[in-house]
């Protein structure tokens, strides 16, 4: 008995100690199924991990994930049952917590994610030329970003490198030049580095997509100065001219021969997108709510709406927008203010009077298939690209940046006209089912004529810039790019107020907008004029007419509008930021 | 040689002399009552009876033999045999004092005791049956405050002691059961206490103060609570059985308008809504139900029913001196939920078993085994929750109706047309629980006074959550029938080495103790599931019906800790009494430069019951006073906190999908444990020979260094962050007495009350003054509800004040706008006014108000036992008071007027009251169809309660029953759970608390969609043999 007892004192004693060699190491935390800085970043397959990483933060709620596309402009405007706390009637405030806290949290959430990709990849062995492309990729993503809320919001911090401490934490705003010139430096970079654009890079930046947006940042730059009067920006408007045309002669991008074709999610990846936002769905976190936003409405309540393949139509086309285009222009606009419903129990479309009550959606990125069996409906889950820079916006810039620089010329007319061109084809080849046929081919008879040097649409550079004023949101609506334009030309207020004159002034006569015909569609019941003004005026009481939320949203806006308040959080957290920008308190 | 000899010599002589005969006695206590079930040994040998119901044993003894005398709550005897028969006398065991006391890593006795230890005995959790055991001990334990999550079956409840420590951090105490240690999950409703057999339960401990629990060191400022199982005693086997059932139904409804009161309603409500020219007129539609006398559905009742529960219990325990004891036992427990289609059932296996090896020496094992089913548990507790729309849905629809009906008949469609009893019916929500606590011990005293204990234990848990939600309901009718798993896995390890020092000499009684403790503790998730099923008859079953697959995730948390403590009781004289401890933790989840922390911790106690002063005043039986001061920690923050961890963020490119890498926090070295102080002062009184006993305490808790998720600027790429910062205090009082009020030979009355009060502080939030958090009510509209700010308590609530009812458009005119809250500055007939606090003349963040305050003024709880004769009867009560809830669940039910929403009557009341409402206006949606979304001082009743927890009858048999049957004991017993309660709150149960994490902490008391509250009735009887 007494052996039989040593021997499991000794037992114990021999577990005690080998459990407790290696003491210290037994507090070391090494995470069993997540990476961590201190022990990722050494492989290839590391540094690839993270610049996908930094490419998600594309699809972040606040950058292209959800909030694009919902300040009111004379294109669309979130619906009154989505105040987003006064977005839409530009009453927000810094505390906004719905879209713009968003827009700053996840921004600088993905400039973190490029800045820590940017100081790490160069120290992994690996190619070396792959590796510059990689840390190219990152710092594209980081010129997006900076771009985008340097126009949302003027000066902000400047991030040069990745948060790595929780000390010092408190960064001042930098001024937008600095930004300017750090983003250039990165653009610039970019262009040598990145790739040239293959068929299987589709979703990466390119060298292409760099010198796009260079352009772009170019373009802005040049009109902002115009519009605060800092300059005449006509060394910007050359660089722009110049990266852009560089685009067009690479010759490797070409328009969707039909409009709908460059959005509809059965083409994704084509020819004519420069660079976008990749969404696939369903059941992998990496799809959009586009389809849930923005899509046709239909004629079920409830849930129906919606597993029809309705939209939520948050994002609605204004009434007035229709007007901007020729009524020779019927397919860009029947694709984007689309007025149709799907008939739920049918599936099919019907057309929405000119005065219905029914939201006209921008329909842009509607879904597809419509009550088709094999329809499952995912609200949050669909995978529609979103565009970020179409070959048609690198036409769109290098003939607004030739204007700027030389006034009305061909190379500019030229370069529109593929735009015009490409409006008149319709139904090419037959394929979708929609509301608008593909039994018919190219409308040369009846379609949008090409410009020419004589039209008075391009009679001086004052003209010209307003037809492409015009031009960008025919072609560009509901791509988010609006309010920016709105902005960098300094016109978001004047814009917005002169809706409500044009609209009223509608009231008084009747419609302008006719439909052309198209074979199997119920058409339109004629509208008279007093039923026009009751849908703009509303009832004799003034109520539930259009001009009641245009009335506010028209007295509400002011010149301060163009730059975003700092989001409370970031001036409670960070006492170096300083005032907020004009206007917020 | 020569000793074999003298011993057969001996040997001869003394059965010669001293002959075998049978010895018969009887046991009495000291007012002459029998004394059943005493242990009598004769000494120096292993021979020994049990007295039967009489008292009476025999025994083969000789003259000049000593017997030993035992039994629980007696003196030990001892008696020298010197005739045939013996008459023994048993005084009764200074209970109160010689109780031991369960403390961390050792025992002590309850006079020795310095700390705030509170005990609950299986004796008095037993009277309540309780079918599990997190509820057993609320109210018993003055300082404890039990927070359920709501009355659902096998619902989780936070124990909070002494208002707990931490601010954001882990408030929860730290669990050691049968020496293993457990820290519950956050999320309550996986909580270990639910798999434990209540009927095996010998002992709760509650140790409150440092003194008691910085022996835990790093875990313990939360307090610890320690349970201990039964283990057989010497003596033949004794088999008990328990075999109980009863009926459930719910407590109480909340009041909502009938079938008729609601068509009233809708015919009045549709008419001012046509007046503000909004809605077409539907009057005529209600008119015409009400003119044929149509009658509606009782959704309510529909959807709730009389429940079953079945229990049963064996268990079996027994032992021999220096050789085995042993105690195995299984339970089963079967209870049907008031709510159609829930369900829970337990089966535990429990087996202890200590094998003695010599003297000196002894080995055990401990294994519990539990497996619980839980059917309908996680039914959603949110905004939307089911037991929510039970109330909301109109009454005048179809019961049978199904989604996607409704929108033909848009008069009768209610919300967003779920059918409550479809849900109840077609979902399948399972959860599924394993869990196996083992342990191995040695134990072998070294040389005398010195003892080696080392064991090993481990703790694995394994839950398996089941969801399938089928296309007939709203959330799977999208996607053809949504199936999620969830599979949660935990593996616990403990080995510990202890050594203990015992010795008296003289006056001085030293105590000591060291030990060296490693744990690591493994937690694994991993959650996957489905949709779109062609085929949906056996839900999460068929997987290969299922189309498309929801990418699967899992998460693998490990940490390690490792400790060095020792601990110096010291006693003079029985007078003067000394507890010094310390203990260093090296915790893995801690930051790279503080891995390491030490928790020290002395109490002093001074009898004065024996100093000859107070003796000679001849009033205190016990007079003690106690004064302890102590450090401890809490670690309760996720594994790798303090690393910058990298999760998941995943991108396309050409339509492939690649996965990627995102940094989610950034890297903090300096992370460490919150660290609180506490000092306590204790006094403990006996009367009349300790029949009456007082204890009461007083303590200061100050937590510095509190774990609290930080806002940074956004501007650095991340939004909070793990930070040592601020600090947060509690001070508190608690009484407890015990007393027994009447003992005669026939009844005997015994009472145990508690009450305790704690106040808690915030000091200092570093560089803040306040921090606001959500409670997600209603997440898409009220948000920033909780306040904690520097100088207040936690519990508060911001809102706004309700004002009445807009009436009419002039009023409308001049109501305060409401701009910047979350809706359009309209104002209109029916809305809800809010009061403009600043006078402003708008409604905006400015006119946020306190409007409640979730802490409650005071707690308590009172136990009553009455013995007569063969009958006993025990009722426990229990209150708080002054603690407010907020009852998110009238979200839909005050708004009228949208969806066809049924109405609280208390609302629908207000709404017609001439005082508040003088033209009739209905509350609810405004002209724009917009309701206030504001939080509002509506949503906030008074949580005040008094409650019966249980008042149980039960009878005896008389032994010339039992005794015929060949059994110890024979009892039956009937039993009402939840008899009454007087509270002011509407809904079910104000003790409720539908919020998790940092909201539940710094927030608490919110109902949402809670489930019902059962009042039960049960019969059983219990069998002894």
């Amino acid at each position: 008995m007494k052996k039989m007892k040593n021997k499991i004192n000794y037992l114990f004693l021999v577990v005690l100690f080998t459990s407790f060699l290696g003491c210290s190491d037994l507090l070391e935390e090494v995470p069993v199924s997540d990476l961590s800085v201190e022990n990722s970043f050494k492989t290839e397959a590391d540094a690839k991990a993270a610049i996908i990483g930094v490419y998600n933060s594309l699809q972040l709620e606040g950058v292209y994930g959800k909030s694009q596309t919902l300040f009111s402009t004379d294109e669309h405007n979130a619906g009154s049952k989505v105040p987003l706390s006064g977005l839409n009637l530009y009453t927000f405030t810094a505390d906004n917590v719905e879209v713009i806290l968003p827009i700053w949290r996840d921004h600088y959430e993905g400039i973190n994610r490029a800045n820590l990709a940017i100081s790490k990849i160069p120290g992994i062995t690996m190619n070396v030329d792959e590796r510059n492309t990689l840390v190219a990729e990152a710092k594209f993503i980081k010129a997006l970003l900076y771009f985008n809320l340097i126009r949302y919001f003027g000066d902000v911090p400047y991030k040069y490198s990745e948060t790595t401490s929780l000390n010092d934490l408190n960064i001042p705003r930098t001024p937008v030049a600095t930004i300017y010139e750090n983003m250039i430096r990165d653009l610039e970079y970019c262009v040598v580095n990145l790739n040239v654009k293959t068929a299987g890079l589709a979703g990466h930046a390119t060298q292409d997509a760099a010198k796009t947006l260079l352009a772009s940042v170019y373009l802005t730059r040049g009109s902002m100065a115009n519009r605060d009067n800092t300059g005449n920006g006509i060394a910007d408007f050359t660089l722009a001219k110049q990266y852009s045309k560089e685009v067009i002669d690479a010759n490797r991008y070409s328009l969707c021969p039909y409009f709908p074709d460059a959005f509809i999610v059965q083409n994704k990846n084509n020819d004519e997108i420069v660079f976008d936002v990749q969404f696939k769905s369903p059941g992998l976190g990496v799809g959009n709510t586009i389809g849930l936003n923005m899509g046709i409405p239909s004629d079920a309540s409830g849930i129906d709406n919606l597993s029809a393949g309705g939209s939520q139509g948050a994002i609605r086309a204004n009434p007035y927008h229709q007007y901007y285009y020729d009524k020779a222009d019927s397919v860009r606009l029947q694709w984007t203010d689309a007025r149709i419903k799907i008939v739920s129990a049918t599936g099919k479309f019907t057309r929405l009077s000119a005065v219905d009550k029914q939201t006209v959606s921008a329909a842009k990125f509607r879904r597809y298939p419509v009550r088709s069996p094999n329809f499952v409906l995912q609200t949050s889950d669909y995978d529609v690209n979103w565009p970020i820079f179409r070959y048609a916006e690198v036409l769109l810039i290098y003939a607004e940046a030739l204007n700027e620089t030389s006034g009305p010329t061909q190379p500019a007319i030229d370069a529109l006209n593929q735009l015009r061109s490409r409006a008149r084809n319709v139904n090419r080849e037959g394929v979708h089912a929609d509301v608008l046929p593909r039994s018919l081919t190219l409308q040369k008879s009846t379609g949008l004529a090409d410009l020419t040097l004589s039209s008075p649409l391009v009679s001086s550079q004052t003209a010209f810039r307003n037809y492409i004023f015009y031009e960008r949101s025919r072609e560009l609506s509901a791509e988010g790019k609006r309010w920016f334009d709105l902005v960098r030309w300094g016109s978001l207020k004047t814009t917005l107020r002169n809706i409500i004159n044009k609209m009223s002034s509608k009231a008084l006569e009747a419609p302008v907008v006719q439909w052309p015909p198209l074979p199997g569609i119920t058409q339109p019941p004629s509208t008279t004029t007093n039923t026009w003004k009751k849908y703009w005026i509303g009832n004799s009481d003034g109520k539930n007419g259009q001009t009641e939320e245009w009335n506010k949203i028209t007295s509400n806006v002011q010149d301060f509008h163009m730059l975003l308040p700092i989001p409370n959080n970031e001036r409670l957290a960070n006492p170096s930021i300083g005032p907020n920008n004009p206007g917020y308190n | 040689m020569k000793f074999k000899l003298l011993t057969i010599i001996f040997l001869t002589f003394s059965i010669s002399l001293f002959a075998q005969t049978t010895i018969e006695g009887v046991v009495n206590d000291a007012k002459g009552l029998p004394v059943p079930g005493a242990n009598v040994i004769i000494k120096g040998t292993k021979n020994g009876v049990i007295t039967d119901f009489d008292g009476v044993f025999k025994i083969k003894a000789k003259i000049g033999d000593v017997l030993i005398i035992s039994s629980l709550g007696f003196d030990k005897k001892e008696v020298k045999i010197q005739g045939n028969s013996i008459k023994i006398v048993l005084g009764e065991l200074n209970e109160a004092l010689n109780e031991v006391v369960v403390i961390g890593y050792g025992s002590v006795k309850k006079k020795d005791l310095t700390g705030a230890v509170s005990s609950v005995r299986a004796t008095s959790i037993e009277k309540g049956d309780p079918v599990d055991l997190q509820t057993a001990f609320s109210g018993r334990v003055a300082g404890l405050q039990i927070t359920q999550n709501d009355n659902g079956l096998g619902s989780g409840v936070k124990a909070i002691i002494r208002g707990g420590s931490s601010l954001t951090s882990g408030n929860q105490p730290l669990y050691v059961i049968d020496g293993f240690p457990i820290i519950p999950d956050d999320n309550v409703s996986s909580n270990p206490l639910s798999d434990l057999d209540p009927g095996q339960i010998k002992s709760i401990e509650v140790l409150k103060d440092a003194s008691a629990t910085a022996i835990y060191g790093a875990r313990g400022s939360n307090g610890v609570i320690i349970i201990t199982t039964k283990l057989g005693k010497e003596g033949k086997p004794v088999i008990t059985a328990t075999v109980s059932s009863g009926t459930s139904f719910v407590s109480k409804f909340p009041r909502i308008l009938t079938d008729l009161e609601y068509l009233d309603t809708q015919i009045i409500q549709d008419k001012i809504n046509y007046l503000n020219g909004t809605t077409d007129n539907l009057s005529t539609y209600w008119q015409n139900l009400k003119d044929t006398n149509a009658r509606g559905v009782d959704w309510a009742k529909e959807a709730t029913q009389l429940a079953s529960t079945r229990r049963m219990d064996l268990s079996m325990g027994g032992g021999s001196k220096e050789g085995l004891n042993y105690q195995i036992s299984g339970s089963f427990l079967d209870q049907e939920g008031v709510v159609i289609n829930t369900n829970f059932k337990r089966y535990n296996l429990n087996s202890n078993l200590v094998q003695s090896i010599g003297k000196n020496t002894k080995i055990g094992t401990n294994i519990k085994l539990a497996f619980s089913k839980n059917i309908g548990r996680s039914l959603d507790k949110d905004a939307d929750g089911i037991f929510k729309k039970i109330f909301s849905t109109n009454p005048f629809q179809p019961i049978n109706f199904q989604l996607g009906d409704i929108y033909i008949d848009p008069e009768t469609n209610t919300g967003d047309n779920e059918n409550v009893i479809t849900y109840l019916k077609e979902v399948k929500n399972e959860t599924q629980s394993t869990r196996i606590i083992g342990n191995l011990f040695y134990e072998t005293k070294l040389v005398s006074n010195l003892t080696f204990y080392t064991s090993y234990g481990f703790n694995r848990g394994y839950i398996n959550n089941q969801i399938f939600l089928p296309s007939t309901v709203l959330k799977g009718y999208r996607q053809n029938g949504i199936a999620e798993f969830e599979k949660i896995e935990t593996i616990n390890q403990v080995l510990e080495t202890r050594l203990s020092y015992k010795k008296v000499i003289d006056k001085h009684n030293i105590n000591a103790t060291a030990v060296v403790e490693f744990s690591d503790n493994l937690r694994s998730i991993f959650t996957s599931g489905a949709t779109g099923f062609s085929n949906q008859t056996n839900g999460f079953n068929n997987l290969s019906s299922a189309t498309i697959a929801t990418l699967p995730k899992n998460n693998i948390a490990k940490d390690n800790l490792m400790s060095f403590l020792g601990r110096v009781a010291y006693g003079y004289n029985n007078k003067y009494l000394l507890t010094a401890s310390i203990r260093a933790d090296g915790s893995s989840k801690f930051g790279k430069e503080n891995k390491w922390g030490y928790f020290p911790s002395v109490a002093l106690g001074w009898t004065l019951s024996e100093e000859s002063f107070i003796k000679n005043m001849d009033i205190f039986d016990n007079f003690k006073l106690r004064a302890s001061y102590g450090v401890t920690g809490n670690n309760q923050i996720p594994a790798y906190s303090s690393i910058g961890l990298f999760g998941a963020a995943n991108y396309v490119f050409n339509d492939v999908f690649y996965s990627g890498i995102a940094q989610n926090n950034v890297s903090n070295p300096g992370l460490k444990w919150e660290t609180t102080e506490q000092s306590n002062l204790g006094v403990d009184l006996g009367f009349f020979k300790n029949r009456l006993t007082i204890t009461a305490e007083a303590y200061y808790k100050k937590t510095t260094d509190l774990l609290l998720e930080v806002q940074l600027p956004l501007s650095s790429g991340f939004e909070t962050a793990l930070k040592n910062i601020g600090s947060f205090s509690n001070k508190g009082f608690e009484l407890t007495i015990n007393s027994i009020n009447i003992d005669n030979s026939n009844f005997k009355w015994k009472s145990d009350f508690t009450f305790s009060f704690n106040r808690n502080k915030v000091l200092d939030l570093g560089d803040k003054f306040e921090f606001y958090f959500n409670a997600n009510i209603f997440p898409s509209k009220f948000m920033n509800e909780i306040l904690i700010r520097v100088g207040q308590s936690t519990g508060i609530y911001y809102g706004f004040i309700e004002d009445q009812i807009i009436n009419n458009q002039t009023e409308a005119a001049n109501s305060p706008r409401q701009v910047g809250v979350g809706i359009p500055d309209i104002n209109n007939n029916g809305q809800v006014k809010i009061y403009d606090v600043n006078g402003d003349g708008i409604i905006n963040s400015n006119d946020k108000v306190q409007i409640a305050n979730t802490n409650p003024d005071f707690i308590g709880g009172l136990n009553n036992e009455f013995t007569y004769k063969n009958f006993d009867i025990s009722f426990f009560l229990r209150f708080s008071y002054g603690n407010d809830v907020i009852n998110g669940n009238i979200g839909n039910l005050d708004k009228g007027g949208i969806n066809n929403w049924n109405t609280l009557k208390s609302m629908s009341d207000y709404s017609y009251s001439a005082a508040y409402n003088p033209t009739g206006t209905f509350h609810g949606e405004n002209g724009n169809g917009v309701y206030s979304s504001l939080f509002r001082s509506a949503y906030v009743e008074d949580g005040s309660f008094l409650k019966c927890d249980f008042i149980t009858l039960g009878y005896a048999m008389p032994k010339s029953i039992v005794d015929n049957l060949k059994l110890n004991k024979f009892r039956l017993f009937a039993r009402v759970n939840n008899p009454f309660m007087l509270t002011r709150y509407s809904w079910f149960d104000p003790e409720v608390n539908a919020l998790g994490g940092t909201a539940g902490r710094v927030g608490g008391g919110v109902d949402l969609g809670s489930y019902p509250r059962s009042t039960s009735m049960t019969i059983g009887l219990s069998l002894n043999f």
